[in-house]
């Protein structure tokens, strides 16, 4: 009986263990890739007015079932499309978002004109992007390092 | 040596490090890029770059003078100047005296060009309270470094990474006309004042 009890106890902390130890890879991948945000609001009446988020994970999770799930061939033919795609351009790209990681905050860029207003600056390791015209606001927000890791990516992709 | 120096030289260490690190934080040389458009668009732009991503970005740039931050020719006032050629002429100007080397009396305008403190001046004052006044100010070694391309070649990217180098701050181009003003300077600041 208490050799019965001490195996439950045991398989009890171990499930435990497992889920929050899977809780906390979760939380640390979402703290590390953090969150895209993409914001719209349309000025005329009855605009649409949503905000969609997407964990910077995401992207990771795709990249890992691209690598691990997807047939060989199918594989190929990716990595010749990101390639073909992105031609010369990845390397610099990868090396814009590298930069912009590790810039201080700023507001980069600022455009002012009668019809709309454009920023796009560096907060807190985050990119945000804000466009508001007489149609719309929107508004982005992308961790730097999500960017970087994603162009990086694309660019092992592509070999 | 008692504690309370101890602590004392512990905390001066600390503080210094710390300030080291600060320095090396804020040693970041930012270009800052101002448009003032008074036209019917009225647009207001400002850049505000690091260096280092004003760099990184140059291989982006194709157009037909410049490729991948290199480019042919220099264009001043609407005619091209070979690199070659002006290579020669700097080679000579770089080793001469402070003074101004060129005043062209214009019609409408004066442009004036002078070496001076390390830097190369070029003025452009016009004559009536329409025209264009241009002044830009490019330390000699950014000469040097644009100019280091190969064959007819200017090397944007060096140019740019001399700036960075030379530790100059200040206004480096201001272009001002009826409709526009336009502002470029440098300095070790992130927003632009």
């Amino acid at each position: 009986m208490a050799t019965l009890k001490r195996f439950a106890i045991g398989l009890f902390v171990a499930w435990g263990v497992l889920v929050l130890g899977t809780a906390a890879v979760a939380g640390a991948f979402l703290i590390h890739d953090g969150i895209m945000t993409v914001s719209v609001r349309e000025k005329d009446h009855g605009g649409a007015h949503f905000t969609v988020p997407v964990p910077g994970s995401a992207f990771r999770l795709a990249m890992f079932v691209a690598e691990t799930a997807m047939p060989a061939g199918e594989r190929i033919r990716l990595r010749r499309e990101v390639a073909r795609d992105l031609g010369d351009i990845q390397p610099v790209l990868a090396g814009l978002a590298r930069e912009l990681k590790n810039c201080p905050d700023a507001v980069l860029v600022e455009v002012h004109d009668r019809d709309a207003h454009v920023t796009i600056a560096k907060r807190g390791g985050t990119l945000r992007i804000h466009v508001d015209d007489r149609d719309a606001e929107v508004r982005v927000s992308v961790p730097a390092s999500m960017l970087s890791f994603a162009l990086e990516t694309l660019g092992e992709i592509a070999g | 040596m008692s504690l309370r120096k101890i602590a004392l030289l512990g905390a001066l260490l600390v503080t210094g490090a710390a300030s080291a690190a600060a320095a090396a934080a804020t040693a970041q040389r930012w270009i800052h890029i101002h448009v003032d458009e008074e036209n019917g668009a009225g647009a207001r732009v400002t850049l505000n770059l690091p260096i280092g991503l004003v760099e990184a970005a140059l291989p982006m740039v194709n157009t037909d003078k410049f490729r991948g931050g290199k480019g042919a020719r220099i264009r001043v006032n609407g005619e091209d100047f070979d690199c070659r050629h002006l290579r020669s002429l700097w080679a000579a100007l770089r080793e001469a005296q402070d003074a101004p080397y060129a005043i062209v009396e214009e019609r409408d305008q004066t442009v004036r060009v002078e070496k001076s403190g390390g830097f190369m001046l070029i003025g452009v004052t016009p004559k009536t309270s329409r025209g264009e006044r241009v002044s830009m100010r490019v330390p000699l070694p950014v000469v040097d470094a644009l100019l280091s391309g190969a064959d007819d070649e200017t090397d944007l990217g060096a140019a740019l990474r001399a700036l960075a180098d030379s530790g100059t701050t200040g206004e480096l181009v201001a272009v001002d006309d009826d409709q526009t003003t336009v502002r470029i300077w440098i300095d070790d600041r992130a927003d632009s004042r």
